[in-house]
């Protein structure tokens, strides 16, 4: 079992044939450069920074794979184990338009662990790198349906790891977005989207199996059915996910005295230097007054309920939800 | 080491916010103020080749009869190579969008308007990113070369007949599989003769193979032996 992985869920009901979803768990032991200098991931949200090194040409990623004993039910009695398929680990290089295969166990394979170094150049690289294992048929299932009847079919797979090979970029919302498959990530399948807050690097996840959604928010910055409807979806997510920012900014600050994490800080500046502050605390607002009344509100029951409702009106001014929406009604009206 | 222009996201608010380009016919980018909105990278290994690439567009724009599609479309199939070949840049700088905006903006604002002038969107054409492949027209033309170059066999024969039909490329260079180079290949040589009706049809029986199939796994004779008995079944049922 390697040292960082997380369970998952054990199936996955969207497959039309038995399908072992969490079945593979991926974990990353460390990283190189150029045969050099080693670093840790970040285990809690399964990445590998990579912009805090300087120059380097190649990085290694060592870790392993490890196929669980769930690897049974997506085979018939009579087809192992041994089992007719390969282990991968799937590398989408977004940015760079980059996508490719890493072979970690030839066919036929069991249940263990087996161990994954993959070395990339960093010219082919930029933004973030995904890497995914999954489980993949080499040869046609003689019982067919209700198991995966045809080769090439994915049987099995796991969660992924994400390489970040720049900083971030932020989005106009100031947060990143990153595309995850839901189903093989543990959280709820048929969810959009989902905001992670509770880490020194806040981001907005969105599941990737909608492509029409992704589509939209991966287009660019400029004019057109696309871009003008990534403004309002990007408007419409900020909303609930600056909700939460402030309600755990200032669960952090009355229960601490002060924000933890930079994240948080750079929310109560944001509030006491925008409308967000005025809306919700009045003309003279500053940072001290933001700690001070997000402190005081969320520690009392009755001030908390007016809280969330001021905070309600606040962040949809604030994000210019109902600008974008009339924009985009007035510009794509058939 | 070479030296690679980059504009600015500051110089592309400049063309967002400008009265009249690209809207207005005869316009023409605001070069002096753009020029204050420049960065630069240094690249090793990089090289364009501002000589040949000048010489290629200003021969295609005069062979090229602009007014009709299909001779846009041809010579778009017979520019990707050479742009591809003349920005010899890593993906990684390929991947700036800045780099791209200043190429269309500063250097080939007239090739680009020529081109897409009778098409909507025009400005998607000088400031999209290499995201929608199909926006930022130099991009679209290196990304979908690159995609699409047999390094194997060192030739673009693919590239041609990618570029050489507008609902063919338009499909790949929207699609999430462009990445995987094999398909992008696989789709070039398997349907670059085919109607665009068929192509739709086949595509869209494609793509939902891909919840099931995983795509990585596959090499191009296979993407391409799928894409025949799609096709196959596709005729038969029309």
């Amino acid at each position: 079992m390697p040292a960082n992985t997380r369970s998952s869920k054990s199936r996955d009901e969207s497959m039309p044939y038995h399908y072992a979803d969490g079945c593979l768990q991926f974990g990353i032991s460390g990283f190189s450069f150029d045969g050099g200098d080693v670093g840790s991931p970040d285990y809690d949200d399964r990445t590998i920074p990579l912009y805090d090194y300087g120059d380097w040409s190649e990085v290694t990623i060592e870790g392993d794979v490890t196929i669980g004993n769930s690897v049974e039910r997506v085979f018939p009695d009579d087809e192992g184990p041994p089992f007719p398929a390969e282990l991968i680990v799937i590398v989408d290089a977004e940015e760079t338009q980059l996508r490719f295969e890493k072979n970690v166990a030839d066919p036929p394979v069991s249940e263990g662990s087996y161990d994954v170094e993959l070395t990339l150049d960093r010219s082919l690289l930029r933004g973030d790198v995904v890497m995914t294992p999954r489980l993949v048929r080499t040869e046609p299932c003689r019982e067919g349906l209700p198991y995966a009847p045809n080769d090439g079919m994915r049987v099995a797979g796991g969660e992924s790891w994400t390489i970040v090979v720049d900083h971030p970029t932020k989005d106009s919302d100031g947060f990143p977005f990153v595309y995850r498959d839901f189903s093989q990530d543990g959280m709820p399948p048929e969810d959009l989207v989902h905001s992670f807050s509770k880490t020194p690097n806040p981001k907005m996840m969105i599941n990737d199996q909608n492509e029409n959604v992704v589509d939209v928010l991966q287009s660019g910055n400029t004019y057109g059915f696309r871009p003008n409807m990534k403004r309002l979806l990007k408007a419409d997510f900020g909303v609930s996910l600056w909700i939460q920012l402030v309600v755990l900014t200032g669960t952090t600050i009355a229960e601490a005295g002060e924000p933890e994490f930079d994240w948080q800080e750079g929310v109560v500046e944001e509030i006491s230097e925008s409308e967000l502050g005025t809306h919700l605390f009045g003309e003279n607002v500053d940072y001290e007054i933001v700690v001070s009344e997000l402190s005081d509100r969320i520690s009392d029951p009755s001030k908390l309920r007016e809280l969330i409702t001021d905070l309600c009106e606040a962040v949809q001014l604030y994000q210019g939800y109902a600008e974008d929406l009339d924009y985009f009604i007035q510009e794509h009206s058939p | 080491m070479t030296t690679i222009h980059v504009l600015a996201d500051s110089g592309q608010d400049l063309v967002k916010s400008h009265d009249r380009f690209p809207a207005e016919e005869d316009s023409e980018p605001p070069t002096d103020e753009l020029e204050n909105h420049l960065r630069t990278l240094e690249v090793d290994e990089a090289n364009i080749d501002y000589d040949r690439l000048n010489e290629a567009i200003e021969a295609s724009m005069a062979v090229f009869d602009l007014g009709r599609r299909r001779q846009r479309t041809a010579m778009d199939s017979n520019l990707a190579p050479i742009v591809h070949q003349c920005i010899d840049v890593p993906p990684r700088v390929a991947a700036v969008p800045g780099m791209w905006h200043y190429l269309t903006l500063l250097r080939y604002p007239d090739f680009i308007t020529s081109r897409w002038s009778q098409d909507d969107d025009l400005q998607e054409k000088f400031l999209g990113t290499q995201k929608d492949l199909y926006s930022n027209h130099l991009a679209r033309l290196w990304w979908g070369a690159h995609l699409t170059y047999d390094e194997e066999e060192d030739h673009y024969l693919a590239t041609h007949r990618l570029f050489n039909k507008q609902r063919l490329v338009n499909y790949v260079l929207d699609s999430s599989f462009r990445r995987y180079r094999p398909a992008a290949i696989a789709f070039a040589e398997e349907l670059w003769d085919e109607s665009g009706t068929n192509i739709t049809s086949i595509a869209k029986r494609f793509n939902n193979s891909l919840s099931t199939t995983q795509l990585e796994a596959r090499s191009k004779d296979q993407i391409r032996d799928q894409l025949g008995k799609i096709r196959d079944h596709v005729e038969s049922t029309s």
